[in-house]
């Protein structure tokens, strides 16, 4: 990577550079076309007396010749800002993609650096040089070469008009740019330190923030929001500092740069005037040259200001680069092996002389053999020497002495593919990414490198030039990454498959299954579901005295009391989802309806009644009470927006209320649900009322397909899966009955043929990076990867450690599902290390020992587990 | 049940009985008002503490396991008896189990609820404390008058 600015620019975008300053020069002879002409309309046309005249051969009366000279005006007028438009395109785009090349760079850096390098470098710091840093050289970047030489052309014409007048004024024209040239870099190194160290600190207080996020569940419970918003504003004051100096250093140059400017004129007027008083300067000339200083100001000041913005780009550039380089950044071949250098590591995972160095608890290991189908429990080692053995295995950390081969090749110096493609390290919290869970478990094939050259849409084809044009990955971020073969299997549906069997066997079935049922689906898929799903419904009404006690059933004649008014009121919902029920108040359809049909009424009158409630209820609170927080229905904010309404609206009639506060009341009436809301705003007139509203409305809706009705056996992409199953509500004060509920539901669509389509869909269910996963589900889910791409060897620290009955049946499915892999495991009791092949003990001080374990197969017995269960 | 039912068995209760209603009625919002049927479960001995209960009608069953795998009552409680408040407050897990007796209803304040409702109102928080004393200071007379008579 270059370590200087220029070379960087240089090497990059020479041809840019060279496109944008040949625009520049073409716009010159137009610009000067441009101001001759207004002299030709004025001398010429306008005060001109010999007509006709002859233009390219043809004669010109007065009125034909001025409008002639004015259209080429126009004309020039327009080229010029055509040139104008596309040189600023160029330089921004040139800027741009600049700024890509080199953010692509750094994070390609990033993705090299050794593992130890984490230990030092904050995500803070990283992202903050990738984004902030680096931003203003994206304005900068495009005018590098063009700006120089326009100005300093411009300078040269006039600084030259001005000896060729007279020599003397030439001189004293450009008599203090030396003394300039040589102050201003002075004053403008300071102002570069001063950069640098705006720059650590604004790196730092990145980094500060960012501590302040990771670490919210200490900030919480420590009670040290205080001390990190005092950090911050410590980070922040440095900042304030470091720029006051900048202000006062930045305008001193400025104010030294605007003085010697006009000091110029001063030698003018007073050198000047005495030549032509003595006779030995004309006055026309004197007059001409001050005019063009007028012009040369302009220049000069660009050039000083390009000067300015040089230094700093350049500090800036450097220091960035430098954050990246070093010693502990991996070369490119190791990134982007191919052939040999990229087949996955296979055979003895071997220890030699090993020393784990500094934190690893004095961990030594003279020689230890790990053999392709052999599972190694690793026990004791609790001060850090297990943690370090299983990292060392891992090759996520390299040992201070000795060499850790897998098949003769030390981990730390084989290629990422070959290491990435043999080894699964699940930890105590393997990472997620903000994908579908299904991504999530594939993610250890992610090898494919799809070419966005293999693609035909036409986004995707400029997409691939400007890789081109940036040196950026030419792969497609959104194509099929997946490495079919990596997994065994030749095509996306076996890999679902096999996906579904290994997640019942590492026991996230359950867990996808239930997120499914609350799922919706998207109206494609629904045509595929729509049958089996009314399928598992009728099976369901099938058994309703079985269900009475979990879900109300819809009856046309009597009110849900667990289902929204809004749906006891339509006895149908839209085709076209939300996300609440509350939210249907933004469906114009819905809304048609309750009018037509004379409804909205009686359900803003229930709104008004539930935001009465409310405000009652927030007398009793402070405003910003935790307490408010805690309904079930309604969240923080909608409940006090009620009570503000109530109080703005209380004392006048319905008939003036505004749009907007009609559709919030109507909004808390559509989702209230009764039996969960329990306030006491639907007395039996309300309901009769809400009934007969049902009755009229309900032949038109049945009629319309844009609604289903809940008469119907229509399957309804705007319910979840489990609201289309469902003959009814849940009942809101029967949680405890709803899993057993959900278990029947598993079961009518299991019988209904739709399981696995379910565990699909659940595997389609989006997950956020922190999400809302449990730290056992995550360590599941690295499980599932590692079994899934067939990794050779499989290290596991806080998964199946435990001495019970899962975490050995675990370890049992594991040796079943991967027959060959070298395993080792973290065991966290002595009772875990049964069953293992090996053990490896880890004492406080001295050398490792290995024993040899009572492998699974002496040990099992008629209860365990075997492969084909 | 509706919310000023509820108001109204929580306003018989001793240790609400000097709170006004209106904050009677925050609370029963707060809460879910909860069903079970007689012999169901609402936990087990060593699960979380993540809410306590306030009986609106029915009783529960107070229950432990014996040396013997089997399960024995030690106590019941009925309508108006306030449980589970132990675990939630000394963030422990569940020294017992409880079971419905009959058709139950309870009023279920889960952790945040208690909590926030303890923080922002110290005149309830007074009173729970005066149960709690009443009830070691029980605890404490059943246990001397076990060791005099051993």
């Amino acid at each position: 990577m270059d370590h200087r600015f220029f070379s960087f620019v240089w090497r990059y975008s020479k041809r840019d550079q060279l496109v944008i300053l040949a625009l520049t020069f073409t716009s010159f002879p137009l610009v000067y076309i441009s101001l001759e002409i207004p002299k030709i309309i004025i001398n010429e046309a306008i005060s001109g007396t010999d007509f006709p005249k002859e233009i390219l051969g043809m004669e010109f009366e007065q009125v034909p010749y001025l409008l002639a000279l004015c259209g080429l005006f126009l004309l020039m007028i327009v080229l010029i800002n055509g040139i104008k438009w596309l040189m600023n395109v160029q330089i921004g785009m040139t800027g741009e993609r600049m700024l890509r090349r080199l953010r692509f760079m750094l994070f390609e850096r990033v993705m090299r650096f050794r593992i130890a390098r984490f230990r030092t470098t904050k995500p803070g710091e990283i992202i903050q040089s990738i984004l902030g840093e680096i931003e203003p050289l994206g304005g900068f970047i495009g005018e590098v070469i063009a700006t120089p030489c326009f100005q300093g052309g411009l300078l040269t014409v006039y600084v030259t008009f001005i000896f060729v007048q007279d020599w003397a004024l030439g001189l004293a024209a450009v008599a203090l740019y030396p003394l300039q040239a040589f102050l201003i870099p002075k004053l403008q190194a300071k102002i570069v330190r001063l950069n640098k160290d705006r720059a650590r600190n604004t790196r730092v207080l990145a980094d500060t923030i960012g501590e302040g996020v990771t670490l919210i569940t200490e900030v919480h419970t420590n009670d040290t929001a205080r001390w990190h918003l005092s950090q911050v504003a410590g980070r922040l004051y440095e900042n304030t500092v470091i720029r006051l100096q900048l202000f006062k250093r930045k305008f001193t140059i400025k104010f030294i740069n605007n003085f010697l400017n006009q000091l110029t004129p001063f030698f003018f007027y007073s050198a000047g005037g005495y030549a032509v008083i003595r006779g030995d300067l004309d006055f026309g000339s004197l007059v001409a040259v001050l005019a063009a200083y007028k012009d040369v100001a302009a220049p000069w000041k660009a050039i000083l200001n390009y000067f300015q913005r040089w230094t700093d780009f350049n500090s800036r550039y450097a220091y960035v680069v430098e954050n990246f380089s070093g010693e502990d950044v991996l070369e490119p071949e190791r990134l982007y092996a191919d052939g040999a250098q990229a087949q996955p590591l296979t055979g003895t995972l071997s220890f030699s002389g090993v020393e784990g160095g500094a934190g690893t608890g004095g961990l030594t290991i003279t020689t230890l053999d790990f053999k392709p189908g052999e599972v190694t429990a690793v026990a004791g080692g609790a001060s850090g020497g297990r943690e370090a053995l299983l990292k060392l295995a891992a090759g996520l950390q390299a040992p201070a002495a000795g060499q850790v081969t897998l098949g003769g090749r030390s981990l730390s110096d084989a290629t990422l593919p070959q290491v990435g493609a043999a080894v699964s390290y699940i930890g105590s919290e393997p990472g997620i990414i903000s994908r579908t869970l299904r991504d999530n478990l594939l993610y250890g094939l992610f090898r494919g490198t799809p070419n966005l050259a293999d693609a035909e849409d036409a986004v995707l084809a400029n997409m691939l030039v400007e890789a081109r044009l940036t040196g950026n990955s030419t792969a497609n971020p959104e194509g099929d990454w997946v490495d079919y073969a990596m997994a065994g299997v030749g095509s996306a549906e076996e890999l679902d498959e096999r996906v579904l069997e290994i997640v019942e066997q590492v026991g996230l079935e359950h867990e996808i299954y239930s997120g499914a049922l609350d799922m919706r689906l998207d109206a494609e898929r629904a045509q595929h579901w729509a049958a089996p799903v009314m399928e598992a419904r009728t099976a369901l009404e099938a058994n309703l005295d079985e269900l009475e006690d979990v879900i109300e059933f819809w009856d046309l004649e009597t009110y849900n009391r667990n289902a929204s008014l809004l749906e006891n009121a339509l006895y149908a919902l839209p085709v076209a989802g939300r996300e609440n029920v509350a939210d249907y108040v933004q469906d114009a359809d819905v809304i048609a309806v309750l009018d037509e049909f004379s409804g909205t009424e009686t359900i803003l009158a229930i709104g008004w009644h539930i935001a009465c409630e409310f405000s009652e209820l927030i007398e009793a609170v402070e405003a910003d009470s935790a307490v408010l927080a805690t309904f079930a229905g309604y969240s923080r904010s909608e409940i006090l927006a009620a009570s503000e309404l109530v109080v703005g609206l209380s004392a006048q009639p319905p008939k003036t209320w505004s749009a907007d506060q009609k559709r919030l009341l109507l909004s808390l009436a559509f989702g209230f649900v009764q039996n969960r809301d329990r306030l006491d705003v639907l007395d039996d007139d309300r309901v009769r009322e809400i009934l007969a509203f049902r009755k009229r409305a309900h032949e038109t809706l049945v009629a319309r397909d844009d609604f289903v009705s809940f008469t119907e056996t229509r399957f309804n992409p705007a319910r979840t899966v489990a609201g289309n199953i469902l003959p009814g509500a849940r009942r809101a004060d029967r949680t405890s009955a709803w899993k057993r509920l959900d278990s029947i539901m598993e079961e009518k669509i299991a019988d209904a043929g739709l399981r696995d389509d379910l565990i699909l869909l659940g595997l389609t269910r989006p997950m956020s990076a922190s999400g809302s996963l449990s730290a056992a589900t995550k360590r599941r889910i690295g499980l599932a990867r590692a079994i899934i791409k067939r990794a050779h060897l499989v290290v596991m620290d806080g998964i199946a450690s435990g001495d019970n009955e899962a975490d050995a049946d675990l370890r049992a499915r594991l040796r079943a599902l991967m027959p060959d892999a070298i395993v080792l495991y973290a065991a966290a009791e002595e009772g875990a290390t049964a069953g293992a092949d090996q053990i490896v003990r880890i004492p406080e001080t001295g050398t490792v020992r290995v024993e040899a374990g009572t492998p699974l197969d002496a040990t099992r017995n008629e209860d365990q587990p075997r492969k084909d269960e | 049940m509706s919310l000023n039912e509820a108001v109204s068995v929580l306003s018989e209760i001793p240790m609400f009985r000097k709170v006004e209603p209106k904050r009677l009625k925050l609370f029963a919002v707060m809460g879910q008002t909860l069903t079970y049927r007689a012999g169901e479960r609402l936990f087990e001995k060593g699960d979380d503490g993540d809410a306590a209960y306030v009986i609106l009608a029915g009783s529960v069953d107070v229950v432990i396991p014996t040396d013997t795998g089997e399960e024995t009552s030690v106590a019941v409680l009925g309508m108006r008896e306030i449980f589970g408040e132990m675990a939630v407050l000394c963030d422990q897990a569940r020294s017992t189990a409880i079971v419905a007796r009959d058709d139950l209803q309870v009023l279920r304040l889960d952790r945040t609820a208690l909590m926030s409702m303890l923080h922002e109102f110290p005149d309830i928080a007074l009173e729970l404390i005066k149960v709690l004393a009443a009830r070691l200071e029980a605890t404490t007379a059943s246990l001397a008058h076990e060791r005099s008579s051993d």
